[in-house]
Formats: C-alpha cells, sequence, structure tokens
C-alpha cells in the first residue's frame, strides 16, 4: 500500500490548500489589514471564495494582477500600483503583501520591494511582506509564516501597553472564531488580557452592519503586535513549530519574553494542563463556574464511555488539529486508528508519536503526511471505521463508504455555523463530545431495522 | 458620497442618462481592485468541466487545483470523472528542473486507473514560465494510450477568463469531427454553452425531444468524449451563455458549415424564443414543428404562469442589482425581474464586451448604473446609494448583500437549483422571493426605517 502511494506522481482529491490562503486568513485577523496577493488574478479570487463558502462573511482579497508583461519584467511596478490602489480606495491601517507560486517563480524580491515601495511612498500605512510559495508548503506554512512576519516586522516598537490586566500573547493556529473568543473570555475571567494573533473573532465572524465597512471591524490592533514584547509571557497553542515559524520564540530571543507552549485545550487533561499555565502566569484561580463545565464534561465522559469504547475514527485535517482530535478521541476511549494531513512538513508524525499509542488500543495509528483524500480513500475503506473526523472534503469517502463524518476544521463547505464550532476548553469539548456520541447513536438507530425510538 | 471608483477604473462605470453611452470594457482587471474575476484558467474550467468521462488534470502547483474541486453544479447522468481533482502537484524542485516528467508519469498513472475517455491537462500559471513543454508531452502520452490528451493553455495571466474560454474552445475542436459514424437525424442541433446545473440541460434537451429534435451533444453539460466527435454532423448549433462558445460556434460554421443561433434558456420569453427559432429554422422540412412547439409553450407557460404572478404581486416595485460573469445572461435576468415587476437598477458583468454593453444600457431605465469588472467597494456603494432590495450574483456577492439586509440569489456555476427552461424561470421567481421577502430583513439594521 505505502510503497504505491509514495510512487504517486499526482494528487488526488487534495486535503489541503496553498500557502496565500494561510497568509490571507493570518492577515485578516490584524485590525484594518487588506492582504495583497503578489502574482495573478485567479489565485486571489480562488481564495476568496474558498473563504468565503466557509466563513460567510465578506472576504476582500486584492491582487496585483499580473499580465504577460509583468512575468517578464517582473512584478515591481504592479506591486506599487496594487497597494497604492488597495491604499485609496480602502484606506487600511496595513497592508499584507504575500507572494504567489507565480511571483515566486520568476524571482520577485518582495522584501526589496517593499522596501523600496516605503522610501518612494512615505505617506503609506503600514506594509508587512511575506513569502509564501505553495510549492514549498500548504495553508498552514503560509498562515504561520505570516504570523511570524508580522511579529518580526512590528514588534518591539511599541512601548506602552494599552488596555488593562497583565497581557498575554496567545499564538494560534488556525482556530475558529468562537474558540479565539473563548480563549479571550477566559483569560479575562483570570484578570489578564489575551492579545490573540491573528483575531478573526470578529473579523471572520461580525454581525450585520449599519452602512458598508470596507474593512470589517476587529482583529488585533498594530499597536498592540508593537507592544507584543512587553506582554507577561508568550502561550503557543498547537502542535510544536519549527523554530523559525515560532513567533514565541522569536519574542524569547529578542526580547527575553516567557514562552510558553501547550497543547490545544481539547479534552479534560489539555484543558486542565493550559488552565495550571494561566494559573501560574496570571497568578489568579480558575473561576468556579469553568469548574463546574469541568464536572459537568467528566460526567458526560461517564454517561458516554459505553457508546464511544473502541469505536474506531479516522482523523484528518491541519495538524494541529488533527493531534487536539488525536488527544481527545484517545482520552474518550475510541480509538483512532488513523490520521492524516495534507501537510508534508513532519510535524504531525513526530506530535502523534509522542503522544503514543491510544489506551484503548495496543497498535500504533497509521499517520501519514503529504496525503490527499485520493491516497486515504482505500486505507479507510480497508480498515472500515466507525466514524470520521474532519473537514468537509471527506464527504466523498464518508459518502461512498457510508461512514458518518463530523465536519471540523476548515474547510467546511457543506454546512452551517463553521465559524461558531465550538471544541476548546471544557465548554468546547462539551459540545464535541455531544455531537460524536449523537452521530454514533444517530448512525446505530438508522441502520437497525427495528427502528429504536428509545437508545 | 460619490462613487469610490478606482482612477483607472472610471471609465468602467456608467450611469444611464448622466452622458452619452461610453464604457471600457475588455480590459485586464485593475491591479488592486479587489476584482471579482477569476482567471483563463477558470475561464477554461468552467467550460470544460461538465466533460463527466474525461479526465482533468491540472499542472501547476496544488491550490489551482484544490479550489475548483468540485465546485460547480455540473451534473452528469453516468460517469462523474469531473468530480474528481487531480493535479501534478508541482514541488521545489519540479519548480527547478521542470515539471514535464512528472505530467507525463501523472497522466500514464491516471489513465489506466481511471479509464477516461480523454485527458485534459490545464497548464496554469508557473507551468508557463518553469518553461515545460507541455503539448509534446501530451502528444507523446496520447500516442502511446490511444486516447486524446489535449493541453489547455491557461496560464492566469496570459488574459482574462474570456482567454480561458478560447483555450477551451480550441480544446474542444481537437475533439469535434472526430466521428463520422453512425446515423444523425437531420432534425438535429448541439447546444453550445450550457453547462447542465442542476440538471438544465435535461429540462431543455427534453423541449427538443419533444419537438422531434435530436440532440446530438451539449457542450458541454452531461458531456461525453463521443458525442462531442459526433458533434460536427448536426444541422444546427444554438449557442448559450454568448462568452464561453461562440468562438466554437464559429469554427464549427467555418469548418462544417454549421449555422448558429444565439439563445438563452432564462426567462419563459427567452426559452419560448428558443423553441420557436428552431423550429423556424426546420419549417421547411417539418413544417408542423411550429405547432409542436407552440403546445409545449402554451403547455408549460399555463403550468408556472399563475404562481409566477403570484410572485410579481409580492414583488412589485422592488430594486435590484445584477452582477454576473456574462452579460448575456443579464439581458435575460432584466426581462424576467421585469416579468416579476421588480426594476433593475445596477447591472453589470465580469467579461462583457462593447456591444454587450450596449445593449445592456439600451435595454435598462436612465439612472441604471453599468458596471465592468467590478469590485465589493463599487458593488457595495451602489447597493446602498440606490437602497437595493434584492442582488443577483455569485457566492463571492453574498456575504456583501446580507451584511446590508439585501436579498440575495445566486445565478452562478454553483447553483443546485435548475434556473433554466419554464420550471426554471419559476423556481428562479421563488428563490428570490424566499430572500427578498424573509421576515429577517427588519432586524438589519440598515433597513430598519
Ligand atoms: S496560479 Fe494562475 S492559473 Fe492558478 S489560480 Fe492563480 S491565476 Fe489562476
Ligand atoms: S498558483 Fe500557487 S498561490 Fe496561486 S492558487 Fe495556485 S497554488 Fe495557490
Amino acid at each position: 500500500m505505502s510503497a504505491e502511494v509514495q510512487n504517486y506522481q499526482s494528487a488526488g482529491n487534495p486535503c489541503r490548500q496553498c500557502m496565500p490562503l494561510g497568509a490571507s486568513w493570518a492577515f485578516k485577523g490584524v485590525k484594518g489589514c487588506i492582504p495583497v496577493l503578489h502574482g495573478s488574478q485567479g489565485c486571489a479570487t480562488y481564495i476568496r471564495r474558498y473563504m468565503i463558502s466557509h466563513f460567510r462573511e465578506p472576504i476582500d482579497i486584492a491582487s496585483s494582477s499580473f499580465d504577460e508583461t509583468t512575468v517578464i519584467f517582473g512584478g515591481q511596478e504592479n506591486l506599487e500600483k496594487a497597494v497604492l490602489n488597495v491604499f485609496n480606495q480602502y484606506r487600511p491601517d496595513i497592508i499584507g503583501i504575500a507572494t504567489t507560486c507565480l511571483s515566486e517563480t520568476i524571482g520577485d524580491d518582495i522584501d526589496r520591494f517593499v522596501r523600496e515601495l516605503k522610501k518612494n511612498q512615505p505617506g503609506l500605512c503600514t506594509l508587512v511582506p511575506v513569502s509564501t510559495p505553495s510549492y514549498q508548503g500548504t495553508q498552514e506554512e503560509g498562515f504561520h509564516r505570516t504570523i511570524y512576519a508580522l511579529v518580526k516586522n512590528l514588534a518591539g516598537a511599541g512601548e506602552v501597553h494599552a488596555g488593562e490586566g497583565p497581557a498575554l500573547n496567545f499564538f494560534l493556529p488556525m482556530i475558529t472564531p468562537a474558540d479565539i473568543r473563548w480563549i479571550k473570555d477566559i483569560t479575562k475571567a483570570m484578570k489578564g488580557r489575551a492579545v490573540v494573533l491573528p483575531d478573526i473573532s470578529e473579523t471572520l465572524d461580525g454581525g450585520l452592519w449599519e452602512e458598508y465597512n470596507a474593512i470589517p471591524p476587529g482583529g488585533t490592533d498594530q499597536e498592540e503586535i508593537k507592544s507584543l514584547h512587553l506582554s507577561e509571557a508568550s502561550v503557543e497553542l498547537g502542535t510544536v513549530l519549527p523554530d523559525d515559524w515560532r513567533p514565541g520564540y522569536w519574542l524569547q530571543k529578542q526580547h527575553g519574553l516567557p514562552n510558553l507552549q501547550a497543547a490545544l485545550p481539547l479534552g479534560v487533561d489539555a484543558t486542565d494542563h493550559f488552565m495550571k499555565l494561566l494559573e501560574d502566569v496570571l497568578d489568579c484561580p480558575v473561576p468556579p463556574e469553568f469548574m463546574e463545565i469541568r464536572s459537568r464534561l467528566t460526567d458526560a465522559y461517564a454517561d458516554a464511555h459505553k457508546y464511544l469504547y473502541g469505536k474506531k475514527v479516522v482523523l484528518f485535517g491541519d495538524t494541529s488539529t488533527v493531534e487536539a482530535l488525536y488527544r481527545f478521541t484517545s482520552e474518550i476511549g475510541m480509538n483512532p486508528v488513523f490520521c492524516f494531513t495534507g501537510s508534508p512538513s513532519g510535524i504531525l508524525k513526530k506530535a502523534i508519536e509522542k503522544l503514543g499509542t491510544p489506551p484503548v488500543s495496543t497498535t500504533a495509528p497509521l499517520v501519514m503526511e503529504d496525503c490527499d483524500f485520493g491516497d486515504a480513500e482505500g486505507i479507510i475503506e480497508e480498515m472500515n471505521p466507525d466514524m470520521l473526523i474532519g473537514n468537509s472534503k471527506g464527504y466523498k469517502i464518508a459518502r461512498k463508504l457510508d461512514i458518518p463524518l463530523l465536519r471540523v476544521g476548515f474547510p467546511i463547505h457543506d454546512r452551517f455555523g463553521a465559524s461558531r464550532q465550538r471544541m476548546l476548553g471544557y465548554s468546547g469539548t462539551l459540545n464535541l463530545l455531544d455531537q460524536i456520541v449523537n452521530m454514533l447513536l444517530e448512525k446505530k438507530q438508522s441502520d437497525s431495522d427495528i427502528g429504536y425510538t428509545y437508545i | 458620497m460619490s462613487a469610490p471608483i478606482l482612477k483607472d477604473r472610471n471609465k468602467q462605470v456608467f450611469e444611464k442618462g448622466k452622458a452619452a453611452f461610453d464604457l471600457q470594457c475588455d480590459r485586464k482587471s485593475v491591479a488592486g481592485s479587489v476584482s471579482q474575476r477569476a482567471c483563463v484558467f477558470c475561464g477554461s474550467r468552467v467550460v470544460l468541466y461538465p466533460i463527466a468521462d474525461a479526465l482533468h488534470l491540472v499542472h501547476g502547483s496544488i491550490g489551482c487545483a484544490s479550489y475548483t474541486w468540485d465546485i460547480r453544479g455540473s451534473v452528469s447522468s453516468g460517469p462523474e470523472l469531473h468530480r474528481l481533482c487531480f493535479s501534478t502537484d508541482l514541488r521545489e524542485k519540479d519548480v527547478v528542473y521542470g515539471g514535464e516528467k512528472k505530467l507525463a508519469a501523472a497522466i500514464r498513472e491516471l489513465v489506466p486507473k481511471h479509464s477516461p475517455k480523454a485527458v485534459f491537462v490545464y497548464s496554469t500559471c508557473i507551468v508557463g514560465v518553469i518553461g515545460d513543454d507541455v503539448d509534446s508531452v501530451c502528444k507523446k502520452a496520447g500516442q502511446e494510450l490511444g486516447i486524446p490528451v489535449i493541453p489547455v493553455h491557461s496560464a492566469g495571466f496570459a488574459g482574462t477568463k474570456k482567454d480561458g474560454y478560447k483555450a477551451a474552445c480550441t480544446a474542444l475542436s481537437k475533439i469535434v469531427g472526430t466521428d463520422d459514424s453512425g446515423e444523425v437525424s437531420p432534425f438535429s442541433i448541439n447546444i453550445l454553452g450550457e453547462f447542465n446545473l442542476a440538471g438544465e440541460a435535461w429540462i431543455i434537451k427534453e423541449y427538443y425531444r419533444r419537438m422531434g429534435i435530436e440532440v446530438v451533444s451539449i457542450l458541454t453539460g452531461d458531456g461525453r468524449i463521443d458525442d462531442i466527435r459526433r458533434s460536427h454532423r448536426a444541422s444546427l448549433n444554438l449557442v448559450q451563455c454568448s462568452g464561453s462558445l461562440t468562438t466554437m460556434a464559429e469554427e464549427m460554421k467555418d469548418k462544417y458549415g454549421i449555422p448558429y443561433k444565439r439563445v438563452s434558456y432564462f426567462g419563459m420569453e427567452d426559452v419560448s424564443k428558443a423553441l420557436y427559432e428552431v423550429a423556424d429554422f426546420f419549417s421547411e422540412e417539418d413544417p408542423m414543428m411550429k405547432e409542436r412547439a407552440a403546445e409545449i409553450v402554451r403547455e408549460e407557460v399555463s403550468k408556472y404562469l399563475p404562481a409566477m404572478q403570484e410572485c410579481k404581486t409580492k414583488l412589485e416595485g422592488m430594486k435590484c442589482a445584477i452582477y454576473v460573469g456574462g452579460a448575456f445572461k443579464a439581458f435575460s435576468l432584466i426581462r424576467i425581474l421585469r416579468t416579476l415587476g421588480v426594476d433593475v437598477v445596477l447591472v453589470g458583468s465580469q467579461t462583457g464586451n462593447r456591444q454587450d454593453y450596449e445593449q445592456l444600457a439600451s435595454m435598462c431605465d436612465p439612472g441604471t448604473v453599468i458596471v465592468d469588472d467590478s469590485n465589493p467597494m463599487e458593488l457595495s456603494h451602489y447597493i446602498v446609494e440606490k437602497d437595493v432590495d434584492l442582488f443577483i450574483g455569485g457566492v463571492k456577492e453574498r456575504p456583501m448583500a446580507f451584511k446590508l439586509g439585501v436579498g440575495f440569489c445566486d445565478h452562478n456555476h454553483e447553483r443546485k437549483t435548475a434556473l433554466a427552461g419554464f420550471e426554471g424561470t419559476l423556481n428562479f421567481a421563488n428563490e428570490v422571493c424566499a430572500s427578498a421577502l424573509s421576515p429577517v430583513w427588519r432586524f438589519a439594521p440598515r433597513r430598519k426605517k
């Protein structure tokens, strides 16, 4: 099986998107920011459409619109024009410039372009360039590179922190607006203040408008990014990234800021760990209302355990989500037999290896990186799992093999409320647990000839 | 507030009645304008995608393929190869050393696995730059595998979506005319530019069947390579969706002497016309065909008209904005909306040409704004200025409409409801009602009066 898989020259039904999508996502979490993709028009439009279909919010992404002559003479002039047009039309605080495969292939030096642009057009807003050629990685890499670029370009310039309470920098993977709101709430409840980068909690999940906002309200203020080094500490959540992707690591090296790393708080163990971390760094006990939810959650674990025990589950999506799901499904007695991601980074393999075999199993799970649905389908068919958990692109397999699919992560193009999906903290875990159990019950019910009304 | 129009785009926005008609179009998108257009590749994909027994291989980096995987509503009555996504997924080393070997290997690997009737190889932006000789790889693979392996030159930067249509037509013309076997009725047509979104082609085909006409091929809805091979033997070509397949129709006229007519299947008026025109064409050989067409129109109209009228009483006086891919569709939409009593106050397209816009201008009331290759800043400005109740467009415009408390109807390739034909017209009216008349808009801050 795997030998054949490795010989594949083509990708069939990919389980990943491209770097500038991740870059756009990150830039959308900065206040007053418009992304410009340096390349042809199509990339920007496709990425917009793809993200809009998930978030159901207006998402404007500009392009420097290459044509044949740009490809021959380079894209400096186009970029300058694009930046000026975006600046004049949107009046942004910040323009994020991400490259694409095309501009990288013709060898455009984006850093130099931006330096010269700043010199020639002194009245412009902040410009942050990032190199994101998709042939080097997926949306995840693009996302992390962009956060890193934002921090490296801006942090250190500020002199004070606005706002109250000890500030914590949160560097998060691509999680939902609702989960970001939870992180902000819990930090606030513990008398701290979360500076979340990127903060898409409002920009990509906002309300109706009185008048049209060229740039949706919300996002991390760039003044706050400039003052990140003045916070109490950084907290990096998710899988452990290579050092040169880690903004917390950079702040530590440059500014001596403590950098804490923790798993995404999904499940009791991971959330306990996260709460402890907050308690220590904020020097404040977890408020009792949060602990009440914890006890409700463990009670639900008890109520649910029999439905879950040994149930085989396949997990897929971005590395941080899959890692978190692996930890959680193991914790509740399911058997995550197969984990895959489109990312070729090597991170997922390492992470799952570290977590070890699930308690209900004696064999380690199969973990595949750089894996497409085309590769995964045969394996899933053979394993015959009880459930799939991942993004909506897994639906083709789910339908073909008649296995329930719980939609988590990105993209979710065939369900409603993707932005409000919760899985972090005790409350988010409880939400996900309910969904998993119900999905298994529903399958059992609909598969049975008897038509139980009472399970 | 004046409209936020970029200096370079001043001439791509026109308000009827303010000055003599003057609108620029057919231009590359302005850098930094958040154009709603995609790219050349998108144009080719749109046209060829519905061919269900061909393998569609995207040669380039992964994103271009990922974003176009199964996003369109083109359905098939048989094979569904078109709904799978294949890419050569070029990586760093391929960019340095070239992707030809990988492409050749991919074709060789995929064809035996999926047994397609043909392969379309789309070259995207970077392929042109890294210098792959896609033509010769395809040629060689085709000879080896015994099926057509056809390159589609669709580098995103090399023009606009319209150039992608042309590239698709060039690819199709390599298949058209390659099979002379079998019988074809003298009363036969091809339908070009019909993509069978939500099964629309089947609705239309059924009308023609009832008229006694054989539909040899549909380019490309529910498309099959073998049908396309024989398509040169039809007596008449019908071209819907003006932009995309007119070049193909022209070519078939020159090469095979097949005349063509432009038709539209949106709105009862236009569908009726599309049936009558064909009956007219065959009237010498079959004088009764006209009567059969009239019968269909009578029957269908009487079936759906009462419900349409009911919609009209609810929608009368509402104001609508239209922004669609091709201008030809906008003509039909204006006509349908008129019959529903709705005023069109803004109309635009991604790819219209000068003739199209002249016709739009002549159809519209004074004060109507006409835009070419517009962007969210302009569109949202006019939604507010013209106090629009309803927006007809694609997914990218939807959240903008909703934020402002404006109803929305998706008339793009992603739609899952059939909007063509007589029943489609009523579906459209119902969709419009379902959004424009929803009670939720009273919670939208902008609509609280
Ligand atoms: S790389 Fe080129 S072909 Fe691909 S989506 Fe972008 S513009 Fe289109
Ligand atoms: S060319 Fe690269 S950046 Fe553009 S859509 Fe394709 S993969 Fe993404």
